[in-house]
């Protein structure tokens, strides 16, 4: 703080402020958001109710599509920081970025015909969510303690608001409430331990506080308690953002609540931004401390895998389910983080793209579900397997991915975590990890189930929207194998491969479902480029082996 | 001197903290948060943040907390729904873990400051002359977010808070206003910690119109 | 370059990998009505095209032939290394067989929702194939694990009874392996590549020559042993067998028991016995015990469930008992006996549930012995191909089953006499619950429901052709034997020689390995039997009997 060049001549009035020097390229992906923003929020002012139904949600595609263009254009480029050391823009960030501004779009497009945007107005819906986008992007960027709050909170505030969109359902207004309380005590543990770091190293700077802790004479902070306060106090606030166990208490709640276009772009998004961020902090600025802080990282990545993946297997509702499931999958994630390698980077960033893969298809289906019957129980995906083929295959793929079949993204993801954790000589954290993915099977197996085992009932729509019957068993139903004739006479009268081509739904859940399924695929059986992609993030954190 | 003025405003900080968290009655709990921004704002003073001090009385002590005031006089205390046994003796434990584990890291590292003098004081430190200053040049870039959350939370309070006039195209469905029913005691923290004393509760609350099996628990639902 | 004595073939194995899934996703493009003869009719493609590759295999080399090895993820070094040697051969034509026949049994039945049945179906061979014939740890894994899901969707939806659940917990069950063995897959490669500061690389042949160390190899060892023996299954991993027996439809059954439990314990014999030989060798008696607690309790259980399907499918436990205790005898003729027993295995057990299929029509769709009987009468025909079967089940000399069991026997009384005595039990068993089979269900009195008539085309068409191959083997059991033999000994001399079994030996071997198979060095262990004179101490029978072998250059 003290190296501050005006400290003596503030005194001259005459003195002369030099602000300091704005790159506005390395700036670009978070100016063009905060712009985006305001002006969707001005459109959304207009009378008519035609530019605010499409013009808005258009505009805001727009400026996210804007932003990735800018990331994409910096991407690969040498690491910067700027704007007076508050952020570096390195790849590391930018992929992050790009994964969070890829729900970003699939959100806007889920939530195209939702209810949420109408009741809270789709100027300020949207201008919250890039606000929120933004949010992430100076937090991945953030260099400096300061930056980093902020960009948490720009992160939070628009989505404890968004959760509450749906005014009038009780349960998005409680997601909402929840979700400001609980973010709220996250944030302050979060700043807190930023405050007892910033007192141990008397230091903001990302760069600084990791050369303070580097260097010879901040040898004596390895075991300085108050670091280590500040460093566990880190750890849970961090935690609350990204879910981790046993901070993760609000997830199914809030998941289940808000709207779902919203619960994808939190479960999604959110988890990228607090993931991108962990690893900044921890595998850039405190890695001289690894050896303190990878053994409470591994202890909590392993309590979370199993928290999440037992929490999930009694879950009806199939938003609760992803959200004990999302618990489940940032333990995975942590796990590459806690070797603190540039192998583990890499294949913690690469899980954070598959997540975001698996994630976005299955959330399409449940706006598909939730918008035929009013629900997203379980039990209502019975036979969606012949009422919307894609849709079916979609969320299929998305399961066996997230269960980490081969063949699938999922598996290449697990694969590559479990490789960094044995060479990380982190073994039993890979048993670890392997034991939680057999659980979840026991739940992505009965979705999938769900989907195409039980017998096209005509009631089944009816049934899941009529409230207590809705958790019925599904096994109650009688098990005609492969279902009624009827409904085979339909699907073979429709014609056709597989009865893909017969697309029911809004089209823009079916893009999203059919896009993010087929990616799930594709990357599975060529993830070469994956790869390629992510291997820059573990390149961007100098100072790993 | 200083020492004397730390422990005292160190105290009363604690206290009136405690006052926010312990005291029935919103009023005084409003104004025991006064008297714990009050405390922090002689802390400041200490620190030789002048500036922070005045706006930490002038802002919270003085702006915010009237508005705390006037909502608590308007809407008045709600009836108070007091946790299951469980947690009330639970949320304690954690809270006394959480004070020991930073007791042990203030007192193995921090107090042993107090017999130094601390961070040299240079002149004009905490004026809010070199306080714009480092906004404008070292924290640019927090201080525009800091705006532009600002922003963010006036959009939000209109959001959350302006009069509805219902939706602008084929009203509610039918279907929207059915509450999603869900068993009884999944919403809440307590489902987390297994507090099945709260599932009482609402059970009497709402006469048992809810479901009473639990979503979290083993079993409820039969394989499928 | 180094493969210059290993036959060639006009096509990829690539080909014959990907044929049965694009053939099926083709066919679902044709009307519904068609889907399924179609297929039925193309599946004769990748048979022939297996045919093919047998006949242009080359017996007396033992290495990998054919290969095709391209990078799939180059920063994990893994490979797509497909390849045939003597282990998969005959797995992989049989595969070929059962799906063919499968196909067309479904084809002439009307099945509900074709065309996703048929996709199922593709994948499940393409995947069964890729099993076998994957000649890198992951790509295996990716295989064994994808074969599971055509499963799950075919019982789940086309089984019977509790099918939900049944399919539910047959998959948690084999995954709960199968993820083991993702993790010990990969530990594998990294600690082989990090003991031997060596690029990671995943494929048989590159890690065959990086020996891990003893106590890394013991746990790598029960990752594997715990999948493979799940997915056999054997006695204490065998909780999800029945119910997912009873489920399958009977094609599913047929192609499950035939083949995909036989990747399993060809598992054993490419992957685990040359990968980590001390820590076979260390576990030999476990496994063995292992392999007669199976055949012993699944013996007594054939005995005394009255559920026709059950008894095929128990007995098909003490089989893979038999084929577990041939493999870890670690001695020649088990080994051999072993693989030729997984090809009688797999053809006798899908004619059998075929059988039981055809019986159950006769019987008022029961599958209960009690509503049998009676039924050869009208059915000669019938009955005599369930005799053929029944008596290959058993064993009877003059069957191929017969020549396997008894080399298996064989090996096991040369390691270890008194579980070789007890595992006679088993042959003896078998003759008694598979004639108690045999007549419960074709002579005796006339079940209350029963009306039989003579086998059917549709019937017949699965069975007849899968009864001939078991006549022809019983005449020509060479067909097996000589095309692994090479393969066999090469698989089982690490951990059968005690001089490859100290991981210091074997690393003074490897600058020998070079010269003695050309530059890459790939695939080798040495074969001319002057290295012998070098090893430390005498080597075992095995493994002179492989150098010699190969020395000779005829085979068999």
């Amino acid at each position: 703080m003290n190296a501050h060049p005006y400290a003596m001549s503030f005194l001259l009035a005459t003195a002369h402020i030099h602000g300091p020097h704005i790159s506005w390229a390395e700036l670009s992906p978070i100016a063009v958001l905060g712009v985006g923003a305001l002006v969707v929020l001005l459109v959304g002012l207009a009378s008519s109710q035609m530019v605010r139904a499409r013009l808005v949600p258009t505009l805001t595609l727009v400026a996210i599509a804007g932003a990735i263009g800018t990331e994409i254009w910096r991407f690969s480029h040498a690491p910067q920081t700027i704007v007076a050391g508050a952020l570096r823009i390195d790849d590391l960030a930018l992929i992050a970025d790009l994964v969070c501004a890829v729900a970003a779009v699939a959100a806007v497009l889920l939530a195209w015909r939702a209810r949420a945007p109408r009741e809270a107005g789709q100027g300020e819906f949207h201008s919250l969510m890039l606000f929120s986008l933004m949010g992430m992007a100076v937090l991945v960027s953030a260099q400096d303690l300061i930056t980093l709050f902020l960009g948490l909170e720009l992160l939070s505030i628009p989505l404890y608001v968004l959760c509450a969109a749906e005014y009038r359902r009780e349960g998005s207004l409680e997601a909402g409430l929840k979700y400001l309380i609980i973010g709220s005590v996250g944030s302050a543990t979060l700043v807190y331990g930023l405050a007892l770091i910033y007192g141990a190293t008397g230091q903001t700077g990302f760069g600084a506080v990791a050369h303070v802790l580097a260097s010879q004479s901040g040898g004596g902070l390895l075991g300085d308690p108050l670091l280590l306060t500040g460093i566990a106090l880190v750890i849970v606030g961090f935690a609350f953002k990204a879910s981790v166990a046993p901070f993760h208490q609000w997830t199914p709640d809030v998941y289940e609540g808000a709207p779902t276009a919203i619960t994808a772009f939190m479960a999604t998004a959110t988890k990228a931004a607090a993931i991108a961020v962990f690893l900044r902090f921890f595998d850039f600025t405190l890695t001289a401390e690894h050896v303190n802080w990878a053994p409470a990282l591994a202890a909590l990545a392993s309590v979370t895998i199993i928290v999440g993946n037992v929490g999930a297997l009694g879950q009806s509702s199939l938003k609760r389910l992803l959200g004990y499931s999302g618990v489940a999958q940032a333990g995975y994630m942590l796990t590459g983080l806690v070797v603190g390698t540039r192998l583990g980077v890499s294949a913690t960033m690469f899980y954070v793209v598959a997540y975001l893969l698996m994630n976005l298809g299955a959330f399409a289906v449940i706006v598909h579900q939730e918008r035929v019957s009013g629900s997203d129980r379980m039990a209502a995906l019975s036979g969606l397997g012949r009422r919307s083929p894609l849709l079916a295959w979609s969320l299929t793929i998305a399961m066996l991915a997230l269960a980490g079949i081969p063949g699938t993204i999922g598996f290449i993801g697990k694969v590559q975590l479990i490789h960094s954790l044995v060479n990380g000589g982190y073994g039993w954290l890979a048993i670890v990890l392997v034991v939680g993915a057999m659980i979840s099977l026991g739940y992505y197996l009965r979705v999938v189930a769900a989907i195409w085992m039980t017998p096209a009932d005509a009631r089944g729509v009816a049934v899941a929207g009529a409230g207590p019957l809705a958790g019925a068993p599904v096994a109650a139903f009688p098990p005609i194998a492969g279902g009624s004739p009827e409904a085979d006479l339909q699907a073979s009268a429709g014609g056709g491969a597989l009865g893909v081509e017969r697309l029911t739904g809004d089209p823009e859940l079916l893009l999203v479902a059919g896009v993010f399924g087929a990616l799930c695929i594709v990357f599975g059986v060529i993830p070469g480029p994956v790869f390629e992609f992510v291997a820059h993030a573990g390149a961007a954190l100098v100072g790993l082996r | 001197m200083s020492v004397v003025m730390f422990f005292l405003a160190a105290g009363a900080a604690i206290i009136g903290a405690i006052g926010v968290v312990t005291l029935r009655n919103p009023l005084y709990s409003v104004l025991a948060l006064v008297c714990h921004l009050v405390a922090l704002a002689a802390l400041f003073l200490l620190l030789r943040a002048e500036f922070v001090a005045a706006a930490q009385v002038v802002v919270y002590a003085g702006a915010v907390m009237v508005l705390y005031v006037f909502v608590v006089a308007y809407v008045g205390g709600g009836e108070e729904v007091s946790a299951g046994s469980t947690l009330r003796i639970l949320g304690p434990l954690f809270a006394l873990a959480l004070a020991v584990e930073l007791f042990i890291a203030l007192l193995g590292s921090a107090l042993s400051g107090i017999h130094r003098y601390g961070a040299p004081y240079k002149l004009g430190f905490g004026t809010p002359e070199q306080i714009g200053r480092l906004f404008l040049t070292d924290y640019l870039f927090p201080f525009e977010v800091a705006s532009l959350l600002l922003l963010v939370a006036a959009i939000g309070a209109v959001v959350l808070a302006r009069r509805r006039r219902g939706l602008e195209e084929g009203a509610l469905e039918l279907k929207d206003l059915l509450a999603m029913p869900r068993p009884a005691y999944t919403g809440t923290i307590a489902e987390g910690v297994g507090v099945r004393r709260v599932r009482e509760q609402l059970e009497q609350a709402h006469g048992g119109v809810t479901e009473v099996v639990p979503a979290g628990a083993p079993g409820s639902e039969e394989q499928s | 370059m180094i493969f210059a004595h290993a036959s060639s073939a006009p096509f990829s194995l690539s080909i014959l990998i990907w044929l049965p899934l694009a053939l099926a996703l083709v066919c679902a493009a044709l009307p519904a009505r068609v889907t399924g003869r179609a297929l039925a009719a193309l599946s004769l493609l990748p048979l022939a095209l297996a045919v093919t590759f047998v006949a242009n295999f080359n017996s007396s080399y033992p290495f990998p032939q054919f290969v095709t090895d391209h990078s799939w993820i180059p920063s994990l070094g893994i490979h797509y290394a497909l390849a045939m040697n003597g282990l998969n051969v005959s797995l992989v034509l049989l595969t070929t067989v059962l799906f063919t026949v499968s196909l067309a049994w479904s084809a002439l039945r009307d099945i509900e929702r074709p065309r996703l049945y048929y996709f199922w179906l593709g994948l499940a061979e393409s995947a069964v194939l890729g099993a076998f014939l994957a000649q890198d740890l992951i790509l295996f894994v990716a295989f064994f694990d994808l074969m599971l899901i055509p499963f799950y969707f075919l019982v789940g939806s086309w089984g019977s009874g509790e099918r939900v659940r049944a399919t539910i917990k047959m998959v948690i069950y084999t995954a709960v392996g199968s993820f083991l063995m993702l993790a010990a897959a990969i530990a594998t490669g990294v600690i082989a590549a990090g003991d031997h500061h060596t690029a990671l690389n995943f494929t048989f042949g590159a890690l065959e020559h990086l020996p891990v160390s003893r106590t890394d190899g013991e746990w790598l060892f029960l990752g594997f042993a715990v999948a493979f023996l799940v997915k056999m299954p054997v006695v204490p991993f065998h909780g999800w067998l029945a119910d997912a027996y009873k489920s399958m439809p009977i094609p599913a059954v047929a192609v499950f028991s035939g083949v995909v439990a036989k990747v399993a314990s060809y598992g054993f014999l490419q992957i685990v016995l040359p990968l980590f030989p001390q820590a076979s060798h260390h576990f030999q008696v476990l496994m063995l015990i292992i392999a007669l607690v199976s055949i012993l309790w699944a013996t007594a259980m054939a005995f005394t469930t009255r559920d026709v399907r059950l008894v095929i499918a128990y007995s098909s436990v003490a089989q893979m008992g038999f084929i577990l205790l041939g493999i870890f005898s670690l001695q020649a003729p088990g080994a051999q006996g072993a693989l030729l027993q997984m090809l009688n295995h797999g053809l006798v057990t899908a004619a059998a549930f075929f059988i039981v299929a055809a019986v159950a029509a006769r019987s008022g769709g029961s599958e209960r012995m009690d509503d049998m009987g009676g039924i050869a009468f009208r059915a000669p025909l019938l009955a005599t191909l369930f005799l053929i079967v029944t008596l290959a089940n058993l064993a009877m000399p003059g069957s191929s089953n017969f020549i396997g069991e008894f080399m298996i026997l064989l090996g096991t009384f040369q390691s270890h006499l008194a579980i070789a005595l007890i595992a006679s039990l088993g042959v003896v068993g078998a003759a008694f619950y598979g004639l108690r089979l045999f007549i419960g269900a074709m002579h005796n009195r006339v079940g209350g429901r029963v009306q039989s008539f003579e086998i059917k085309r549709s019937e017949a068409i699965a069975i007849v052709p899968l009864c001939l191959i078991i006549l022809v083997l019983a005449f020509y059991p060479q067909f097996g034997l000589s095309r692994s033999q090479a393969s066999v000994n090469l698989a089982i001399a690490p951990a059968t020689t005690s001089a490859f079994r100290g991981s210091q030996s074997a690393a003074a071997l490897l600058p020998t390995f070079a010269s003695l198979d050309g530059p890459a060095g790939w695939w080798a262990y040495p074969l001319l039997a002057g290295v012998s004179h070098s090893l430390p101490g005498k080597p075992r029978r095995i493994y002179t009997y492989t150098t010699a072998s190969s020395g000779s250059g005829s085979g068999q």
